[in-house]
């Protein structure tokens, strides 16, 4: 019992995990990305992220299905189960649990997550499945983490997929903070929304909040995660009108860090027209209320496939190839892999 | 659009300022659909009061950019604003000097110092710069032009009428312009008329009173105000009628000079 009094960071599922000032404020702040150095000989390309904020909006079956157009397209693709207490990647992708997994990485019987990569049926593609034995796996301490981040540009491949948690912790946060391209995937309903907003503002402020461009205003950056109604920062752009108000130079910074945050948006479960234009709305209320561009790349029908699929354990882009959910998917890989070049 | 004290109507709308009226009208129903009241893309987010206020900003920036007219003018507004850069000016709303940029081809954080990304809808036919060779025609209208006396008091209707706006079109009258060296009040009055712009729209964009607008336009120097505040009148004017800005300050100055030198 008394390890439970030592765990500081939140329970994965919780949705509410913002920090409370005095947190960040100490000198032990943790940042995870403090220092961290990008490999010069390293393989990857990009980091993918796909998060979203509740559960069961398709993350992982998105993960799964990304990563196997990825690897048509003749690149080699590393998949890692981020969903720490709830893996499942594997079995999306038609395996039986591997052998190897990140929980051998986290107890160190290996020391890098190159050694913990099991191979698929695909040729192109491999995963790092998610730890299973140890219950507790979902609690990640800081420097567990701090080791998965820096080595996962030094894993062999030129695309790494994560698929993450539902929630807001922040390991979550913190992985789709440090990939490349950040997809948020969700479906069209108020429940859906409603946590995905969550999940974007949470990242938006934990990127803020870790930007060493931004150290010193941090306390305001606090002040609008706190939320508090009594205060006068309650949303970004209170932050920002501030922040202009005191130094405008800051302001600029500020500026200049908001629009690096480009999250990709797919809509999934898509019944109806008004179903696909809500990735609309949602991409023009994000620009009006924290300032991003945001791209909506794409949506998903509503299609039973996908359960049959699932139901077989066998991922949907080998069960039905020539579905028009794959081909959606297919076109959304294109296009991003595209605009990386640009 | 809230990293900007005061987003332009297309970014309101999140469309580039050389948008048909078709996509002026489909992201004008976009945005609705997105702010209505039964829209599930705001839920939880924004608060009942940001929503009035955006469908209000979405509402007044369709009325403006919907119209034909009003369109023009507020593009024509928004390119003067970025043309040149005054000390002068702070003393004149220095948020209409912000730029006119298409938000989709232009990353927003670039914006700063960059004019050649500046994108703005066509010019109207005032400004059209055309290598013209007047004909023989042309230049017997003008000089009926020149010749035409200098009205004092007309209604904007009779002056306009006097001047034969029928007849002289708008390269003529560019011609015209080019020649000015006197710009004198009546002149600079003649092409605000012209342009359809009223005193009052003028004094608006201007900042100027329009006592002084008056007095500029009836060349009433005594009722003109120190030379530096002149000066700075006269720059916001000419932004605003599209004038050679220094051509008409030092004629305008000198001739007040001369009229008025206990004031300088």
């Amino acid at each position: 019992m008394e390890k439970l009094t030592e765990i500081k960071e939140p329970i994965v599922g919780v949705e509410d995990s913002f920090w409370k000032p005095s947190e960040a404020q100490g000198s032990n702040f943790f940042n995870p990305f403090e220092n961290i150095k990008i490999p010069e000989n390293s393989r990857v390309k990009q980091i993918w992220a796909v998060g979203g904020g509740k559960g069961g909006v398709g993350k992982s079956m998105l993960a799964s299905s990304l990563a196997i157009s990825l690897s048509k397209t003749g690149n080699k693709v590393v998949a890692i189960d981020l969903d720490l207490g709830a893996a499942n990647l594997h079995t999306l992708l038609g395996l039986d649990l591997p052998k190897l997994s990140l929980s051998d990485f986290f107890s160190s019987r290996k020391t890098h997550l190159n050694e913990c990569i099991s191979k698929t049926f695909l040729p192109n593609l491999e995963i790092i499945s998610g730890a299973q034995d140890s219950v507790d796996v979902a609690n990640l301490e800081d420097y567990k983490k701090r080791r998965v981040i820096e080595q996962l540009r030094e894993i062999d491949a030129d695309y790494v997929m994560l698929d993450l948690g539902a929630g807001t912790t922040y390991h979550t946060l913190d992985f789709f903070v440090y990939a490349d391209v950040g997809l948020v995937t969700l479906l069209p309903e108020p429940t859906s929304i409603e946590n995905a907003y969550r999940f974007i503002k949470s990242v938006y402020y934990r990127r803020l909040l870790l930007s060493q461009n931004l150290t010193d205003i941090r306390p305001l950056i606090m002040q609008a995660i706190d939320g508090n109604p009594e205060q006068r920062i309650k949303t970004p752009s209170d932050l920002f009108k501030e922040v202009n108000r005191i130094n405008p130079e800051a302001a600029m910074r500020l500026k200049e860090e908001i629009e690096k945050f480009n999250p990709r948006l797919i809509i999934n479960q898509a019944r109806t027209q008004s179903d696909i234009d809500i990735g609309f709305s949602i991409k023009s209320v994000c620009k009006k209320y924290f300032g991003i561009e945001m791209d909506y790349i794409g949506y998903l029908d509503h299609d039973s496939a996908v359960w049959q699929a699932i139901r077989k354990k066998r991922p949907i882009s080998i069960e039905f190839p020539n579905s028009r959910l794959v081909a959606n998917i297919d076109r959304m890989v294109n296009y991003l892999v595209k605009s990386k070049r640009e | 659009m809230f990293l900007s004290d005061q987003p332009n109507y297309y970014e309101i709308l999140e469309i580039t300022p050389d948008a048909t009226p078709t996509e002026i009208r489909s992201a004008y129903l976009k945005m609705k659909s997105a702010y209505s009241k039964d829209s599930v893309a705001t839920y939880s987010l924004v608060s009942r009061d940001e929503m009035d206020d955006i469908v209000r900003k979405i509402e007044e920036a369709h009325n403006v950019l919907s119209s034909l007219d009003r369109r023009k003018e507020y593009d024509r507004k928004y390119q003067l604003g970025s043309v040149m850069a005054d000390t002068l000016e702070n003393n004149f709303k220095p948020t209409e000097t912000a730029k006119v940029i298409s938000i989709d081809r232009v990353p927003p954080m670039d914006t700063n110092n960059s004019s050649e990304h500046m994108l703005v809808a066509p010019t109207t036919d005032f400004e059209t710069k055309v290598n013209r060779s007047p004909s023989v025609v042309m230049e017997s209208t003008i000089q009926v032009i020149s010749t035409a006396p200098t009205p004092s008091h007309h209604s904007e209707k009779s002056a306009v009428l006097s001047y034969g706006s029928s007849v002289i079109d708008a390269a003529n009258f560019q011609l015209e312009m080019d020649r000015e060296t006197d710009w004198k009040g009546s002149f600079i009055r003649r092409v605000r008329e012209l342009k359809k712009i009223s005193l009052e729209e003028l004094a608006d964009y201007t900042k100027v009173s329009r006592t002084y607008l008056r007095a500029i336009e009836n060349d009433e120097y005594n009722k003109l105000p120190a030379p530096v505040f002149l000066r700075g009148f006269l720059i916001q004017l000419c932004r605003k009628l599209h004038l050679p800005q220094d051509r008409v300050i030092s004629a305008f100055l000198d001739r007040y000079k001369k009229n008025c030198p206990d004031k300088f």
